[in-house]
């Protein structure tokens, strides 16, 4: 999903790049919550 | 014979029919295994030849020749159904990994396993909070994100220090810049899956503020 998000925002208005953003962010978090193994940087 | 050693033979011979139904599971899980051992041969830089210098180039070529010889196996018959779809799973893990996986040896004492990261890891948060007397180093990794890395790494002596004046004095502007940008883009991330394990509330309330301005101006096709 983020690799489609980062390949969409290549091409993207700057408006849609910036909703690509916050859904990019949503992303991220949903990826924080499914990766809990291993030792994180900060806990 | 005896009636009990008999039940003795009997026993052994009972012990020796289980192993024998195990044999070929194990035989297999062996072969398994000795793959496992063959890529680790490959990418451990302790089990190289004596003076035989590793690079990122080398490594790479080796698993890659590795993984085309695996490859061909896969359909040539020779494997079992389940040593294939095993063989599979570990070639696509490798696929997707390689570009991580042959990124230590050009550079001397990069940490090479998950193991030498975490440690080295523990060793910058050590370093930190004898230096700052805080417990907690979360905000000064959120403030300077991978630089406490790179800066602990310039700092700790002074061929270092000479190394990185003699690095920033012919310093290439636009390849600065990319770093710089690469940098920031994933200190962003990190802050991101900070707040979302932490302040998950805040953070999502204040992606729907910004999606609901953003939706009001336009709207993805």
């Amino acid at each position: 999903m983020r690799k489609q998000i980062k390949k969409y925002l290549v091409t993207a208005s700057p408006q849609e790049a910036e909703q690509l953003a916050v859904l990019d962010d949503y992303a991220n978090g949903i990826l924080t919550a499914l990766t809990t193994d291993g030792l994180q940087p900060f806990k | 014979m005896s009636w009990l050693c008999a039940q003795k033979l009997a026993r052994l011979q009972a012990i020796v029919a289980e192993r024998t139904a195990w044999a070929e599971p194990l035989a297999q899980v062996k072969r398994l295994h000795g793959w496992l051992l063959e890529v680790e041969h490959l990418l451990d830089r302790s089990l190289a030849a004596q003076g035989e210098m590793l690079s990122n180039v080398t490594v790479g070529s080796r698993l890659d020749r590795w993984r085309e010889h695996m490859s061909r196996q896969l359909t040539d018959g020779s494997l079992s159904q389940l040593e294939q779809e095993c063989l599979r799973e570990f070639l696509q893990v490798l696929a997707n990994l390689r570009s991580h996986l042959v990124q230590c040896y050009d550079r001397q004492d990069f940490p090479r396993t998950n193991n030498d990261m975490e440690r080295s890891m523990r060793g910058l948060k050590t370093q930190y909070r004898r230096v700052r007397g805080r417990k907690n180093w979360n905000a000064y990794l959120l403030r300077y994100g991978r630089c406490v890395a790179y800066a602990a790494w310039w700092e700790q002596d002074a061929a270092h220090r000479k190394l990185l004046e003699h690095s920033a004095a012919r310093l290439d502007r636009a390849h600065w810049r990319q770093l710089r940008q690469e940098t920031t883009r994933a200190q962003s991330e990190q802050l991101t899956r900070f707040r979302f394990r932490h302040k998950r509330q805040a953070l999502l309330a204040s992606l729907e503020e910004r999606w609901a301005i953003l939706a009001q101006s336009a709207s993805l096709p």
